[in-house]
């Protein structure tokens, strides 16, 4: 898996209480590209990441990361490389301390535990949270959870990044924290997120979903520059695009 | 609503004090398994009148307190939460078993109240030697030592799964509860009316977690196995190993308290 590319090729996922998520979706994401996921509540965004991993099989459809057809023989080789962290940072920590949940993924690779140990500080330092090492997770505030999950994640060296709204429950300090480690990490990284200005910050290429169907995919600034399109999304152009209430001047 | 949030806290303490870097702490934790487990045997091996030869079995606890540096009264108070099970399991003792067995400054001590506090000594004992076993080595560490003993994958994935579970259940009974209760101000309790609803929740709720921190684990590489550099089996560990077994093993073949007793007293 030299190149980190995602393609789909006329994805449908149908729940099985008959509502269409996805609804024929193609698309595909080039090495080392950051792509935005944009769209309205209930639009298909995290099912699409879940296909992405695995987690759910599409109806219909091709999904391909790397050069490894998304299948259920290859899961384990498509994991390794994905690192995929979570709506609610909760669900991904279990473990009795920091260190455990973020060594969780490099043992289960069974590296030697002076690799484990090296990946995990080195993880930590990233995301700037080695006072925590020891810490227990359910001790600690939301802004904090959340940077112990993408340490987690970043433990495993992934060559793509899925982040499921990761900017959601921030700070503004813990926000900015986080957008400064994206433009860091150079991989391949699929984010979706209703934070537009964050996406104006990190990605240079937007898809909008609406009703499990793409609307709109293109660069990031004239997507999110179009009002039209954005208003029959149930968006709104990102306050940084928006010009001063007061001046009237941006 | 207090009551359950410290629950929370109650059962994550035992997780905490796990974190500890205490003589015991450092012990493999396949020595403390193994040891933990004969305990448990030679505990309830004894027979219903046998309150006497029970006591040097407090020794053990005792130690794990002192070497773990475990507090007492916060594990203590978690091995109570049992004792009703067993208090109301052995009401009937008493009652069947009428013989006396011993006077007591001239009042005859029936067989059934001997029984009946041997049982609950023995639950006691039990339930503290593995309130011990999960604070001085942690889920995950027990986790690895059943599987090195060999116990298939899936009962050791789902022993941990249901422990993690339980807190699971709580956050959502917390979450629930606070919601009804912000809504309801004037109610003691949840109404009865309300219980089907609630309890169809929660069920759904905590299905549908579980199934995300699952998937979390799955995500990460999680197989059922857990890889762990192997702890080395040290020279510390084996003495451990013999001197408890053969510890217990005394406290089953000679009755200690009455051999102490009868050099004391020089009969």
């Amino acid at each position: 898996m030299s190149h980190h590319k995602i393609i789909l090729e006329e994805v449908i996922y149908t729940y099985p209480d008959g509502k269409e998520a996805l609804n024929n979706i193609s698309f595909e994401v080039h090495h080392g590209e950051s792509v935005a996921i944009i769209g309205s509540n209930g639009a298909g965004k995290s099912t699409l990441l879940l296909t992405l991993v695995g987690i759910l099989f599409p109806s219909s459809g091709k999904i391909t990361i790397g050069d490894v057809p998304v299948t259920k023989q290859t899961l384990s080789l498509i994991r390794q490389k994905i690192g995929f962290t979570f709506q609610n940072a909760d669900d991904q920590l279990f473990n009795g301390s920091v260190y455990d949940d973020v060594a969780f993924g490099p043992r289960n690779y069974k590296l030697s535990e002076s690799d484990v140990e090296k990946k995990v500080s080195k993880a930590l330092e990233i995301v700037g949270i080695t006072h925590l090492r020891d810490r227990p997770p359910y001790k600690l505030s939301g802004g904090e959870k959340r940077s112990v999950s993408i340490a987690a994640v970043l433990s495993m060296d992934p060559d793509i990044l899925l982040m499921d709204e990761p900017s959601a429950a921030l700070d503004p300090k813990s926000r900015r924290r986080l957008i400064n480690l994206l433009l860091d990490f150079k991989h391949t990284k699929l984010i979706t997120t209703h934070d537009l200005d964050m996406v104006l910050d990190v990605c240079d290429r937007t898809i909008v979903l609406g009703n499990g169907k793409i609307l709109a995919d293109g660069s990031t600034v004239d997507i999110l520059n179009d009002e039209k399109l954005l208003d029959e999304c149930g968006l709104e152009k990102p306050l940084s695009l928006q010009s001063c209430p007061i001046c009237n001047k941006r | 609503m207090a009551n359950v949030s410290d629950s929370i806290y109650e059962i994550r303490y035992l997780d905490e004090l796990s974190q500890k870097n205490s003589f015991i702490h450092k012990l493999h934790p396949l020595v403390k398994l193994i040891v933990s487990i004969f305990y448990i045997i030679i505990t309830v091996s004894f027979g219903k009148y046998e309150i006497l030869s029970l006591t040097p079995l407090t020794i053990y606890p005792i130690i794990l307190f002192t070497l773990g540096d475990i507090k007492f009264f916060p594990i203590l108070k978690r091995s109570f939460l049992v004792l009703p099970v067993v208090l109301g399991l052995g009401i009937f003792n008493p009652i069947l078993d009428r013989e006396p067995l011993l006077t007591f400054m001239n009042f005859a001590i029936t067989g059934g109240w001997i029984s009946y506090l041997s049982l609950i000594m023995k639950c006691f004992l039990t339930v503290l030697c593995a309130l011990l076993l999960i604070s001085t080595t942690g889920i995950n560490n027990i986790a690895i030592a059943l599987r090195s003993l060999l116990i298939p994958k899936i009962f050791v994935t789902q022993f941990l799964l249901t422990y993690r579970y339980i807190s699971v259940l709580l956050e959502e009974i917390i979450s629930i509860w606070t919601a009804y209760s912000l809504r309801a101000p004037e109610q003691k309790g949840i109404s009865y009316k309300s219980w089907g609803p609630l309890l169809g929740q929660l069920l759904i709720r905590t299905y549908d977690r579980a199934q995300r921190i699952y998937n979390g684990m799955v995500l990460r590489g999680f197989s059922g196995e857990f890889y762990q550099d192997k702890i080395r089996f040290s020279l510390i560990d084996f003495c451990y190993l013999v001197i408890m077994i053969v510890f217990l093993l005394l406290t089953k073949l000679y009755n200690i308290p009455l051999i102490l007793g009868n050099i004391l007293t020089g009969v």
